[in-house]
């Protein structure tokens, strides 16, 4: 039922992007919009998928199936960012690999794709088995970093909008920073006049 | 718990490993970390090793950690700043947030001394933009795609509320109002182009900024005229009556206070007059005005100073190319090659058959030297019946002031000549604050200028052996005997004492534009291709790679960052520049990086001709819809054609990348274009239509193909007027 409904999103998903792509005439400008939905698909993925524990903790809905979840959405990330870097570079950037090292923007794009890649990798039990991965918190914390450098990669560059880079990352960052807030415990009407009272 | 401080120690390990080989990137701590991960993972991995020690030696060991990374990051937080380009990241965000925020409006700077245009990008029917509430409300012309246009001529609309400083704007869109802020500058006067009379008792100047003409006399009286919108030149056209040519507005004959029009037409710059005639360079013509009469010759080439040669010649010169030519005054056709001088003229005289011009860097036989940074003052003597250079003198010199070795401290950026009668060339350096009068056969006279009036641009010699100098910069003209005694100084614009009491902002303009003139010790000043802070419309060896074509400087007002490869991420940062690369000034200023910034920011992007000359709406109209369909607008994104990004050359010009690799090229704005020629980064197209059909083979550069023949014509006119 899960793969089902995965598969179908992807679909639906993929549809909607082909029929927003086919409506643009230019060649080079298709390959951008590809360019612009992949990546921002990535970078959402990736909030998401860092989203999914403090919002759960902070709604106080715990589930079992929160951390397939939020392995689905690092992985969909991934290939996500992935698709993005390779249509980037045969595409638009048509090859430009030196220019990758030498653009911040650039560079902090092809880092937060390195995290992610890594990331990717780890993500699969058996692959964690072979590789003898015993350190496996520690990188995985490292998704923080690669959307760090994913905020630098979209602020940076030259067609991203400002104002949705912002306001997406913004929003992402201060759901995120709900963490740090204590929760309150639940208390009756009559606890609550007691301790008033006190 | 045990998590976090595992993962604290991962951090601090790696921080310290980073500290070790400190690389001022965000690539380098990462692989730092990678590096401290992997070693843990192998250590935990194959012994299963654990932390054992106890709390205090592990705070001990955490905070000594701590100490080289945090030196470290203090040390290289510029430097990696820079790297990441997150050095005023903040400034330029926000600077294209208020171009993506609709309604905008742009260029968001407004002059109060010239007529400008705005253009806004607004979702709506019926848009009108309002300078300040006591300001004037300004209906907006529809161009289609959202993108409106508003002519705004200060002296019939009326000044924004407030004149100067901070303004808040009011778009208002299908009656909605939408406050936006803007700068407002008005320009105090700038007296420039001394002419001297024909008797030399009086030396007349104008200033474009306040619109009036001054004439001093050689106690130093002045009197000053309201003229027309934007004077530009004066010449004598007799004792009493003198010719003012005017950017904004017809040319006029001013007598007394009495000013007539003459039908020139607007957009002339330079005048020169010789018993009665005057000849006048305007928009791609040559006016010449004779018993009230208006001769008018077109020509392909933009002109600039002009001149009288012997035998009823005219001398004219021109930035593009940078060359003199000389035309018949009987019907203004070129009676011989033009002389190419290498780089433009920067100021002309002429005198007995021959002229003196200065420039940057002389080159008869070829293009101009292309060494990294090449700028060579010269005065050159043109032999105007021979039609060739007989002589040239380097004019920036090293003095006994210099402090380091290489500085160069007297006779650079040689803006104002005059050819006195008794042979005397006088020579105003607004670099170096002197004045240098030169006979053959005898020492030159020099006048240190820098305690009295500093940054000169035009000198006249009057009779009596005295002279009048002007600086722009300074708003005053002085009068000095011929050996350098001040007699007088008359001021049209308040002094610094006065504008820091009254007016701080204007002061800091003040230090901004001096410095903008004044030279480093390397010789060299912004002035000297950024001509009168615009272009000198050539190419230089910029850091020995690749050949640039000289930015006009105007306009720069919220569109950081600057330069061509968007290097720059505030116009203050410039400064940068002139204290490494150029080795800094000769003299200490306060405040002159914010004083830089602050001049740059209030000059405005030049009129577009079009508004002047007038437009053709529906054309434009149809030049916008190509626009569009060329998706132009991805990259040269409304209102301020440009969305401030910095793109790899090889995903818009890979031709160009092949030989310039590595090379970022930051979006320009394409308000002002028409008159910005040649473009691109490296100037090698020539015209508009160039950077089309011969400069886009890989047709990255919009989508073209889209376009008919008559649909890029169109695009071109548009793009022309904007």
């Amino acid at each position: 039922m899960t793969r089902a409904v995965y598969a179908a999103t992807l679909g639906v998903g993929l549809a909607l992007l082909a029929w927003g792509a086919a409506a643009v005439t230019w060649p080079l400008e298709r390959a951008l919009f590809w360019i612009r939905s992949s990546g921002w698909l990535a970078a959402g993925l990736l909030l998401l998928a860092i989203l999914v524990t403090p919002l759960a903790r902070r709604l106080r809905s715990p589930s079992r199936a929160l951390p397939s979840l939020r392995r689905a959405l690092g992985i969909s990330a991934a290939a996500s960012a992935t698709a993005h870097a390779a249509l980037s570079l045969g595409t638009h950037l048509d090859g430009a690999w030196a220019q990758v090292a030498s653009l911040a923007w650039l560079r902090a794009g092809a880092l937060a794709w390195l995290v992610l890649a890594a990331l990717w990798l780890t993500s699969y039990p058996g692959a964690v088995r072979a590789l003898r991965v015993k350190l496996w918190k520690p990188l995985h914390r490292l998704a923080l970093v690669a959307a760090l450098l994913a905020f630098q990669h979209a602020l940076l560059s030259p067609l991203a909008a400002r104002g949705w880079v912002l306001g997406v990352f913004g929003v992402a960052a201060a759901a995120w920073l709900t963490r740090l807030i204590p929760q309150g415990r639940s208390s009756t009407p009559s606890q609550a006049s007691s301790q008033s009272q006190t | 718990m045990r998590g976090l401080r595992l993962q604290l120690g991962l951090v601090l390990a790696a921080s310290a490993l980073w500290a070790a080989l400190p690389h001022p990137s965000f690539a380098a701590w990462l692989g730092s970390y990678a590096a401290v991960w992997l070693v843990a993972q192998a250590l935990v991995a194959r012994t299963g090793w654990r932390w054992t020690l106890g709390r205090g030696p592990t705070l001990a060991l955490g905070a000594l950690l701590l100490a080289a990374p945090v030196a470290r990051a203090i040390e290289a937080w510029g430097p990696l700043l820079e790297r990441e380009r997150l050095d005023g990241v903040a400034h330029l965000t926000a600077a294209r947030l208020r171009l993506e925020r609709t309604p905008s409006v742009a260029p968001p700077l407004v002059s109060a001394d010239r007529p400008q245009t705005f253009y806004l990008h607004a979702d709506g029917d019926a848009v009108a933009l309002r300078l300040g509430d006591g300001g004037p409300r300004l209906e907006a012309t529809p161009l289609g795609h959202g993108l409106f246009r508003v002519a705004y001529d200060p002296r019939r609309d009326g000044l924004a509320d407030p004149p100067d400083g901070a303004l808040e704007a009011t778009i208002e869109v299908d009656g909605e109002a939408h406050r936006r802020e803007l700068l407002a500058v008005r320009p105090l006067p700038h007296p420039r182009a001394l002419a001297p009379s024909p008797s030399r008792a009086r030396a007349a100047a104008v200033s474009e900024e306040t619109d009036e003409l001054a004439v001093i006399d050689r106690e130093g009286h002045l009197e000053r005229v309201e003229v027309l919108d934007g004077p530009t030149d004066v010449a004598w056209l007799d004792e009493a009556r003198v010719i003012v040519t005017h950017r904004y507005a017809d040319a006029a004959i001013v007598e007394g206070d009495a000013v007539t029009p003459i039908d020139t037409g607007p957009l002339c710059v330079h005048v020169a007059a010789r018993d009665g005639v005057a000849a006048a360079s305007c928009h791609r013509a040559l006016v010449v005005i004779e018993d009230g009469r208006v001769r008018r010759r077109a020509l392909s080439f933009q002109p600039e100073h002009v001149a009288f040669g012997p035998a009823d010649t005219l001398v004219v010169s021109s930035r593009q190319p940078p060359a003199l030519h000389r035309l018949r005054l009987s019907d203004l056709e070129p009676d011989v090659a033009p002389l190419f001088l290498g780089r433009p003229a920067v100021t002309m005289a002429a005198e007995g058959g021959v002229a003196v011009v200065a420039v940057t860097d002389f080159r008869p036989d070829g293009p101009a030297h292309l060494g990294n940074h090449f700028v060579d003052d010269q005065l050159v003597d043109v032999d105007l019946a021979a039609w060739r250079p007989i002589a040239w003198h380097r004019t920036a010199a090293r003095t006994a002031r210099q402090r380091a070795p290489g500085d160069v401290d007297r006779g650079v950026s040689p803006l104002g000549v005059d050819l006195a009668p008794d042979g005397t060339r006088w020579v105003a350096f607004a670099g170096t604050d002197d004045v240098w009068g030169l006979r053959d056969g005898r020492a030159p006279t020099m006048i240190a200028l820098e305690h009295t009036l500093p940054t000169p641009v035009s000198v006249a010699a009057l009779s009596g052996d005295r002279i009048a100098v002007a600086s722009a910069a300074f708003g005053a003209i002085a009068i000095h005997a011929a050996s350098g005694r001040p007699i007088a100084l008359a001021r049209l614009a308040p002094d610094d004492a006065t504008l820091m009491r009254d007016d701080e902002a204007a002061l800091m303009r003040r230090v901004g534009e001096r410095s903008f003139y004044e030279s480093t010790r390397s010789g060299v000043s912004c002035q000297s291709c950024h001509l009168h802070g615009g272009s000198d419309g050539q190419r230089h060896n910029i850091g020995g790679g690749a050949l640039v074509a000289t930015l006009d400087a105007r306009g720069a007002l919220g569109t950081p960052p600057f330069l061509r490869d968007g290097g720059y991420p505030t116009l203050g940062s410039l400064d940068e520049l002139a204290r490494t690369l150029y080795r800094g000034y000769l003299r200490r200023q306060g405040g002159r990086r914010v004083g830089l910034d602050r001049w740059l920011a209030s000059q405005p992007r030049p009129t577009p001709p079009a508004q002047l000359l007038g437009r053709d709406l529906a054309r434009e109209r149809r030049g916008l819809d190509a626009f569009v369909r060329a998706r132009c607008g991805l990259c040269h994104a409304f209102p301020a054609f440009t969305n401030l990004g910095q793109h790899p050359a090889e995903t818009i010009f890979p031709d160009f990348a092949a030989s310039h690799a590595g090379y970022e090229l930051d979006t320009p704005s394409l308000l002002g274009l028409g008159e910005s020629a040649p473009y691109l980064v490296d100037g090698r197209a020539e015209t508009l239509a160039a950077i089309f059909t011969d400069h886009d083979a890989a047709r990255r550069h919009g989508y073209v193909e889209a376009l008919d023949e008559a649909a890029l014509a169109d695009l071109l006119h548009l793009l022309e007027g904007l």
